[in-house]
């Protein structure tokens, strides 16, 4: 069946886009189990199952770290508009999926191919009337017109940047112009803004891209370090005002001179979303993160790592501290700071309550006090049966032993 | 001892809380028609149905009200009695934890499955109908396919309750409900999902 083969095909190799996914940090192992099924999280928090496909594969650059370049080897095919809108339907009908994930290699120039993709779109949204999530990612080089079309039937949209730097960009995608992705996103996220901000004023204005928009960033391929990579992505959130950069692991899918023979390893694309988290929800700096190495420590978490390297700052006594300085304890989360600062209001609170509370005490218990007193750890491991021997020597003596 | 009985709807469970709370009866056990030991047992029928949906909502509120029909949608035994003695609490502003904290349980159990269903459940095509054959712990068929009929507004489905032999059949608008209703469809014909099938079972290319 002709539509099996497209369907295995475009569908295999959309796996390596992975802007919007859910729950990385679990799943990184589980990196290659069906990788069409793709759990996007809206910004209601739910998470959607969404079909992920590419409209093509048969592209025209020739990027080193992209599978689908056009030197590769690979079998080819495009889908056509009406195929990929009656497979989406189908699915959304069965149930199988709440939406649909489209990106595409570029076939003949980028605004016929994102031509195509919003084709697909509309013809989704006005035709078939599809109430389904839809993200769809921008084609760099994409024109003006096309770009803010797209937001308009899209629940998200996204586009590429690939690697933080101009020098990295031309080296291993030539054909893509550092531009030709600026414009597009600048744009994109200029009009969420504008129409947000209307949307405020007057109810009949759509929204462009309500779920906002997304980025993705190849880590490993060129020899960036973590301290740029994540002052870039710091650039994207502040001044395009992204709703999520995703860093994607390189994985050495291509022979290429330009290109690290060997994966990057998982570990450092969990501690870049970790680092990521905590400019963004943490108040902490990039100098903060960064003080004695441009990169992240491997074998710590970077939150650890700065409490370790701040012996000053702690301990901090749970019943005092501000929100600020709880949520810079190892083991202390947006919700726990939050939780503890509401129950302290009614009682003062000991680690037996913080416990009960859930907050992760395996590590907080280094760098916190409850009203100056420390975690004894002596308690929680005494033995289960303990003996008084005086008590012990006295009854054996009333036995007249 | 308190026994009651009614005929198992939820109107009938509106008219014995009505009964109750205006004779306040707490009762120790709460029957179904279909199921009536050899005691004595006070009958309700539903005629006063109305009045005592009046009555709930304007003393417990609609919120409440759903809360009651999740609840009731449990199955779980003499779960009415519970009901009756949530709305009294509710009623006289008295605290019982214990009475509150398993309603809201047992209500967000009911959710609970009706959230995983929505999910997991998927639907075959045949003769160009959609049909889906759930077997849930709660009776959630009709929660399930207001779900659907938002998702699905203009298409012709069915979802065949297999553990209590109902089902609801959606026509572009039009609902029904079926009850005792017994059928095996077979679905090896569905060309989608079959290519699904394939396609989840299939190895990653590169």
């Amino acid at each position: 069946m002709e539509i099996e083969r497209k369907l295995k095909i475009l569908a295999s190799y959309a796996k390596y886009d992975i802007s919007c996914e859910y729950n990385e940090f679990d799943n990184y192992k589980n990196f290659d189990k069906q990788r069409f099924i793709y759990y996007s999280r809206s910004s209601s928090g739910k998470t959607i199952p969404l079909l992920k496909v590419l409209y093509s594969n048969a592209c025209i650059y020739d990027c080193a770290y992209c599978i689908n370049r056009k030197s590769n080897n690979i079998p080819r095919t495009t889908f056509s508009i009406n195929e990929l809108v009656n497979l989406t339907k189908d699915f959304y009908k069965r149930n199988y999926i709440k939406g649909l994930f489209l990106s595409s290699a570029i076939v003949k120039n980028p605004d016929f191919t994102m031509e195509q993709m919003l084709r697909v779109v509309k013809k989704l949204r006005l035709e078939e009337n599809f109430n389904g999530y839809i993200h769809l990612k921008i084609i760099p080089g994409a024109s003006e017109f096309l770009v803010k079309e797209a937001g308009f039937y899209a629940d998200r949209v996204s586009i590429n940047v690939e690697l933080p730097t101009k020098h990295s960009l031309l080296l291993l995608a030539p054909d893509k112009k550092p531009e030709s992705i600026q414009t597009p996103l600048i744009l994109s996220s200029k009009k969420h803004i504008e129409t947000s901000h209307e949307a405020k004023k007057y109810k009949k204005i759509k929204i462009y891209s309500p779920d906002g928009q997304t980025t993705q960033i190849i880590v490993g391929a060129t020899p960036e370090s973590d301290k740029s990579i994540l002052s870039f992505a710091n650039k994207l959130y502040k001044q395009y005002k992204l709703k999520r950069v995703y860093y994607s692991a390189y994985n050495a899918i291509n022979k290429d001179k330009r290109l690290p023979s060997n994966n990057e390893s998982l570990t450092r694309e969990v501690r870049l979303y970790q680092a990521d988290f905590l400019m963004r929800y943490y108040n902490f700096t990039l100098e903060e993160l960064f003080e004695k190495s441009k990169n992240l420590d491997p074998n710590l978490d970077p939150k650890t790592n700065w409490a370790l390297n701040h012996p000053d700052f702690f301990p901090i006594d749970i019943n005092k501290a501000t929100y600020d300085e709880l949520i810079r304890v190892p083991g202390i989360g947006i919700k726990s700071a939050k939780l503890i600062i509401t129950s302290r209001k009614s009682t003062s609170l000991s680690f037996e309550s913080l416990k009960k509370m859930g907050i992760n005490l395996k590590k907080a218990q280094y760098f916190i006090t409850c009203n100056g007193k420390k975690f004894n750890s002596k308690k929680e491991t005494a033995p289960l049966f303990s003996f008084d021997f005086t008590k012990e020597v006295n009854n054996f003596e009333s036995f007249g032993i | 001892m308190n026994l009651l009985a009614y005929d198992g709807s939820f109107n009938g469970l509106l008219s014995v809380t009505y009964y109750c709370l205006k004779n306040s009866i707490k009762p120790d056990y709460v029957f179904k028609f279909d199921n009536l030991p050899k005691a004595s047992i006070t009958k309700i029928n539903t005629a006063n149905y109305f009045n005592a949906l009046k009555f709930l909502i304007s003393k417990i509120g609609k919120r409440d009200l759903q809360n009651i029909y999740y609840a009731y949608l449990s199955e779980i035994e003499n779960v009415e009695s519970l009901i009756i003695s949530y709305v009294f609490y509710k009623i006289t502003n008295t605290t019982k934890k214990e009475i509150i904290l398993t309603f809201h349980q047992i209500v967000q159990i009911v959710l609970h499955e009706v959230f995983y269903l929505s999910k997991e459940i998927t639907f075959s095509k045949i003769n160009d109908i959609l049909f889906a054959k759930i077997n849930p712990h709660n009776n959630i068929l009709i929660l399930l396919s207001n779900y659907f009929s938002e998702k699905l507004p203009k298409d012709t489905w069915l979802i065949y309750d297999s553990k209590r032999y109902s089902m609801f059949f959606y026509n572009n608008g039009k609902k029904l409900i079926f009850r005792n209703v017994k059928f095996n469809l077979d679905s090896n014909n569905d060309l989608i999902e079959n290519l699904w099938k394939t396609i989840i079972q299939c190895k990653k290319i590169s």
